[in-house]
């Protein structure tokens, strides 16, 4: 093969690659009168869900027939939903219902958990949920379901091991839950990231709001579901007992990462340039946290 | 019954049984109720005995059963109970696949030895030893076999095959997290599984006549038992076929006599006799052949050294023990479990986050084996029971959830000079995230910056905060209490949520 025969296939093949990423960003600034952001107030949590997606242009501006779909809930601990340590069941079993409807191959549930995985799956109502609605639950307990990425703009986090669930998927969904959180200050959308990922320590070690930060340059969900019905205002992330929560009865919905951040933020009552990886996020460009230049559809039930 | 007919009712109760002692150590998933474990406790003798010296009713009935049994059935319990005996059962049956023609050949008694490893026995628990107890208990051999070298592979096949299901698509099976080998424990195990196979090459049950005290406690219990094997002296030819396929090697032909110290009541005896010269059941009065020394050494062995000896060292091993490991929920203090605990390792395979692991030598010597908490592989899941559940000998008291959370076993010791805030400024609190009585709080540092605080009298020591630390070495250190203490509740917990409705959006 010839230099110049090289360089085209090269031009060629990464401009296949790029295409769905154009196509989905062209799709979105095409489409007329669609928000940046959704936030509902007032109805249950898979209620709020659906008027947001009504507002974003409904789950087939998002799903696609015959592709494959990752919902990433928050499941990081042996709690009961009342607790709000992990994202409601329900609205996860309304999401994976939704993707299934709009043609999802097959919707896969996972999370890198703290506690032991089995015993989180179980007590927090989403294995049994999301199973019932249709979604595969794959474990991510074990190092070999992880594979190495590379995130070569990264400040911190040049590389980390992504569960093959997700370096499967076409569409990625992220369903964190709002949360005080005594590392991150809180845990919203870019911080349930961290359980995509194996090794989380080393995030720890090396600037935790930088790692988190840093791992959005890698890949950004194509939707952030952020539940707010129930907020643990203290003692996050695990929570000691249900005096720790609060009911909003909230939701914020976005394509962009860290405009949902900010808005959670807003509704927990913290300001989002206070919260290093929202700060940081927004610097690098992934995302919005200009709430007020923001075009934001505000719903109430 | 005719002989046949009882030999196999024995193999096929004793395969059932094999099979259940053997789920109960390799249940990989986890999945079965607790409940099954806890009969457990009231078939072993020793369980049952570690259970009756704590004063425990069922462990006081259950020994009572087990006594009974032997005084009617004479040592079934070796063939039909005792899983160390049914696996050595299934190497005798290896044996004669590899030598069908091999005999065993008739032992001798062994008496001096054999009642000096139950006088060992008797004083170990009275000295409360349970590493020497359990040293000698077959059960916990048993258990430390299965678990330490059955599970390992078994793991490996399951994961393997999970794996390739995973591959093919299929997700019935997940694969199970491996905690690491216990080397020295598995070298323990191996040594005895050795030990065993040549014994059950050689001689058969030799073992179980000349080392395993449960088998010499059962068998003074049943000499004279109810039923038992005997000649019909009429009947037999002295051909000798049924001493040669003897295991015990109890049976002497010469003086048609069979020795029920050492009998197994395996019952290979009664199909090997075609003249109906050997029986189980209730044979003619026999004179007995013990001498007055035997005698002697019998009540000396079973009543009176127990009662002299006193342990002198409980109090100083307390004492001696510095950096203290931490004991699992349900231990009530160090000295507790060295006494009840004879390291079966069921509590371990119970486990489902790692944290529990076979000691070396954190305990010291008199702590064998025992189980140890160790934060490196895993942490003490808050809500989890499962191991003083499962716990046959009582070593482990059982908790209920509500009890366990107040449990004490250890306190938490921070090293700021370690810490990822003080050493490069930047914000972690891995170990309080994982607090869960946020004993280990944040609290404000320089600038931004929080730093973790710890109020010990809320702290369960259940090591969470040590595993969720990313430094090495940790940063956050949980010191075992010797004696468990009882924590304090957690401030502010409730089961009411606030209920917030915000007129307009923050935003």
């Amino acid at each position: 093969m010839r230099r110049r025969e090289l360089i085209y296939a090269g031009l060629l093949t990464g401009g296949a690659l790029a295409l769905p990423q154009w196509g989905r960003a062209l799709g979105h600034a095409l489409a007329p009168g669609i928000p940046h952001l959704a936030a509902v107030k007032g109805g249950e949590a898979e209620v709020m869900f659906d008027r947001a997606m009504q507002a974003l242009g409904g789950m087939q501006a998002f799903v696609k027939k015959g592709q494959k779909v990752v919902v990433k809930p928050n499941i990081g601990w042996d709690a009961g939903p009342e607790r709000a340590a992990n994202t409601n069941p329900a609205l996860i079993a309304r999401i994976v219902k939704r993707c299934l409807e709009a043609g999802a191959r097959e919707v896969v549930v996972f999370d890198n958990t703290c506690d032991t995985w089995n015993l989180c799956y179980a007590s927090s109502g989403i294995e049994k949920a999301a199973k019932a609605a249709g979604a595969r639950i794959a474990p991510g307990h074990l190092e070999g379901y992880y594979q190495q990425v590379s995130i070569p703009n990264g400040v911190k986090l040049k590389e980390a091991k992504v569960h093959e669930a997700l370096l499967e998927s076409d569409v990625f969904i992220n369903v964190p839950i709002l949360k005080h959180h005594s590392s991150a200050d809180l845990s919203i959308a870019m911080k349930n990231l961290m359980g995509v990922v194996w090794d989380r320590r080393y995030w720890h070690r090396n600037d935790l709001h930088q790692c988190i930060a840093d791992f959005t340059l890698w890949r950004t969900p194509d939707l952030n579901v952020v539940d707010a019905y129930r907020v643990m205002k203290k003692n996050g992330p695990r929570g000691v007992s249900v005096a720790d929560t609060t009911i909003y009865k909230m939701q914020v919905v976005s394509r962009d990462i860290v405009a949902a951040d900010a808005a959670s933020a807003k509704i927990f009552g913290s300001d989002p340039a206070s919260i290093g990886h929202i700060r940081k996020a927004a610097a690098s460009g992934v995302g919005r946290m200009d709430l007020d230049k923001l075009d934001i559809q505000r719903i109430s039930l | 019954m005719n002989g046949r007919k009882l030999r196999r009712w024995r193999v096929f109760s004793a395969l059932a049984v094999l099979l259940v002692f053997a789920l109960w150590f390799l249940d990989l998933a986890q999945a079965f109720p607790i409940g099954v474990f806890t009969v457990l406790r009231y078939i072993q003798l020793v369980p049952a005995l570690q259970l009756a010296l704590s004063f425990s009713l069922g462990g006081v009935a259950a020994l009572l059963l087990l006594l009974l049994s032997a005084l009617v059935f004479g040592r079934a319990y070796c063939s039909f109970l005792c899983p160390l005996g049914l696996l050595q059962d299934l190497m005798s049956r290896i044996r004669a696949w590899i030598r069908p023609r091999k005999r065993y050949p008739r032992q001798k008694a062994y008496r001096m030895l054999r009642y000096g490893m139950l006088l060992v026995f008797l004083v170990s628990l009275a000295a409360g030893s349970g590493v020497v107890t359990g040293l000698l208990d077959p059960y916990s051999w048993f258990g430390r076999i299965a678990f330490h070298l059955v599970r390992p592979p078994l793991t490996l096949l399951h994961n393997l095959a999970a794996w390739g299901m995973n591959s093919l698509g299929s997700f019935a099976l997940n694969p199970v997290k491996f905690h690491g080998m216990a080397w020295a424990a598995s070298g323990a195990a191996a040594a005895m599984l050795a030990l065993l196979g040549v014994m059950v090459w050689n001689q058969g049950r030799q073992y179980c006549n000349t080392i395993c005290p449960v088998g010499t406690l059962l068998g003074l219990a049943g000499c004279k038992a109810l039923l038992r094997v005997h000649f019909e002296k009429r009947a037999c030819t002295a051909c000798g076929l049924c001493a040669a396929a003897c295991k015990a090697g109890c049976i002497d032909v010469k003086h048609k006599t069979v020795d029920h110290e050492r009998c197994v009541v395996c019952f290979n005896c009664l199909p090997s006799c075609a003249e109906g010269g050997i029986r189980y059941g209730r044979p003619q009065p026999a004179t007995t052949d013990l001498t007055r020394r035997d005698l002697l050494v019998r009540a000396g062995s079973t009543v009176l050294l127990p009662a002299v000896l006193k342990d002198p060292g409980e109090k100083a091993r307390a004492k001696a023990v510095r950096l203290a490991p931490i004991a699992p929920p349900g231990a009530l203090s160090h000295p507790h479990l060295w006494e009840r605990c004879t390291a079966c390792h069921l509590c371990i395979s119970a486990c489902p986050t790692g944290v529990l692991q076979p000691s070396l030598l954190e305990y010291g010597l008199g702590g064998l084996f025992q189980p140890v908490m160790d934060p490196l592989t895993g942490y003490c899941n808050y809500e989890c029971t499962r191991c003083t559940e499962v716990c046959p000998t009582g070593a482990l008291q059982p908790l209920s959830a509500d009890e366990k959370k107040q449990v004490q076993i250890g306190r938490t010791r921070f090293i700021e000079e370690l810490c990822v805030v003080t050493k490069d400024n930047t914000a972690c609190g891995a170990c309080s995230e994982h607090c869960p009585t946020k004993a280990v709080n944040m609290i404000p540092w320089k600038g931004t910056l929080n730093i973790p605080n710890v109020d010990n009298s809320i702290c369960v020591g259940c090591g969470a905060c040590e595993y969720a630390c990313p430094t090495t070495p940790r940063s956050i250190v949980v010191d075992g209490n010797p004696i468990h203490r009882v924590a304090e509740r957690p401030k502010e917990i409730g089961e009411k949520a606030e209920e917030v409705e915000m007129e307009e959006f923050p935003f």
